[in-house]
């Protein structure tokens, strides 16, 4: 028996192929900090995408005109993406010793999921383009294009909000703290830091250049995410990551507080207050520091 | 996991504290050369310099 594609077919394959990579290309674009740097990397998380979209695209025709072997390749895919989280974390775990600070394994950890959702996000997206197109019942140009690009923008969008985790800046305050050194001992706001700066320079430096933050939960819950090890290391990640380090880089919990608060200081090659604010609200709460509120009583 | 932090010097102005064996002890008196050893030992060695209250340095890993 002959197998061939219609028209009506190759638009729908076509539009759900160019919506999923879409799909693709607009979340490599959503989060600055997630993205590969190199163009060569950047193209990597494309062509994925694109076969992600190639697959999710071309599921429902396939079903419909009675192969359900296809529906195989969708679990051949989810194998593929599961390849991509590894790989990503293998790749940034290696690099680690290259960074001013070390990321964590937390916080590579979910860097590494996020990689793999947004090839289903493409996936999910194609597939659900070409579904609406199938179902708009037109074989006309005009219904099936505009029918499968606002699916395909909505699912996006949905996918997206859903997908979208929580930041530092959402559940907690972030204050510019005062230095203070004492000897060899360095103080934010009051609070004990370190005892490290023994040596005259170091106290210079870190006087006349030192910059700290200090960040305070806005619930009483919060405070389990802020003072997770993995979700401390990533906010001094991304602050150093955003203002680069000349030397010395602290974070320190608050013991004698009772709302819970963590410091973050060091001296960084660029004096910008506002970019450290601004790198330390959009740091990611992590998955295994993140605490529900309604699960956690008192939040 | 946190990093193991070791001492990798200790240099103090009295005898009484210079003991044999691991971390390597230097007995300085003057104060403003135990400044300068420390200076120098912490740019080699790549370490913090801790300063005790009784007035004595550790160098630690960074």
């Amino acid at each position: 028996m002959e197998k061939a594609l219609k028209e009506p077919d190759i638009y729908m394959i076509v539009i759900g192929i160019i919506m999923g990579a879409s799909a693709r290309i607009a979340t490599l674009k959503v989060d600055y900090r997630q993205i590969p740097t190199y163009p060569c990397a950047y193209f990597n998380s494309i062509v994925m995408g694109f076969i992600a979209s190639s697959l999710g695209a071309i599921a429902i025709p396939a079903i419909l005109s009675g192969d359900f072997v296809s529906i195989t390749f969708l679990t051949v895919a989810v194998q593929q993406f599961r390849e991509t989280r590894k790989a990503e974390g293998e790749s940034l775990s290696r690099l680690e010793h290259t960074e001013y600070t070390k990321r964590g394994d937390a916080y590579i950890d979910g860097i590494s999921k996020t990689f793999e959702s947004r090839n289903y996000i493409a996936m999910v997206t194609a597939l659900l383009s070409v579904l609406a197109m199938k179902l708009s019942d037109s074989k006309a140009p005009a219904v099936l294009i505009p029918c499968g690009v606002i699916t395909g923008a909505v699912v996006l969008i949905l996918l997206y909000r859903f997908t979208k985790g929580k930041t530092i800046g959402d559940i907690c305050n972030i204050r510019d703290g005062e230095i203070e050194i004492k000897g060899s001992e360095l103080f934010v706001d009051g609070i004990f830091v370190t005892n490290t700066l023994g040596a005259d320079k170091s106290r210079e430096l870190f006087a006349k250049d030192g910059l700290a933050v200090v960040i305070e939960p806005k619930r009483p819950a919060s405070r389990l995410t802020l003072e997770n090890y993995g979700q401390r290391q990533a906010i001094l990640f991304e602050a150093v990551k955003a203002l680069g380090v000349r030397r010395y880089k602290y974070t320190r919990r608050n013991f004698s507080s009772d709302t819970g608060m963590i410091i973050i200081a060091f001296v960084p090659m660029i004096h910008d207050k506002n970019l450290l604010h601004y790198a330390v609200a959009h740091t990611p709460v992590l998955e295994n520091s993140r605490k529900i509120g309604r699960i956690v009583k008192g939040g | 996991m946190k990093q193991q932090i070791e001492i990798l010097a200790y240099i103090t102005a009295d005898e009484n504290r210079v003991l044999g064996g691991d971390p390597l002890t230097l007995l300085v008196k003057d104060p403003e050369k135990q400044k300068e050893l420390v200076r120098d030992l912490g740019l080699a060695l790549r370490a913090n310099v801790v300063q005790l209250k009784n007035g004595d340095y550790i160098l630690i890993t960074n």
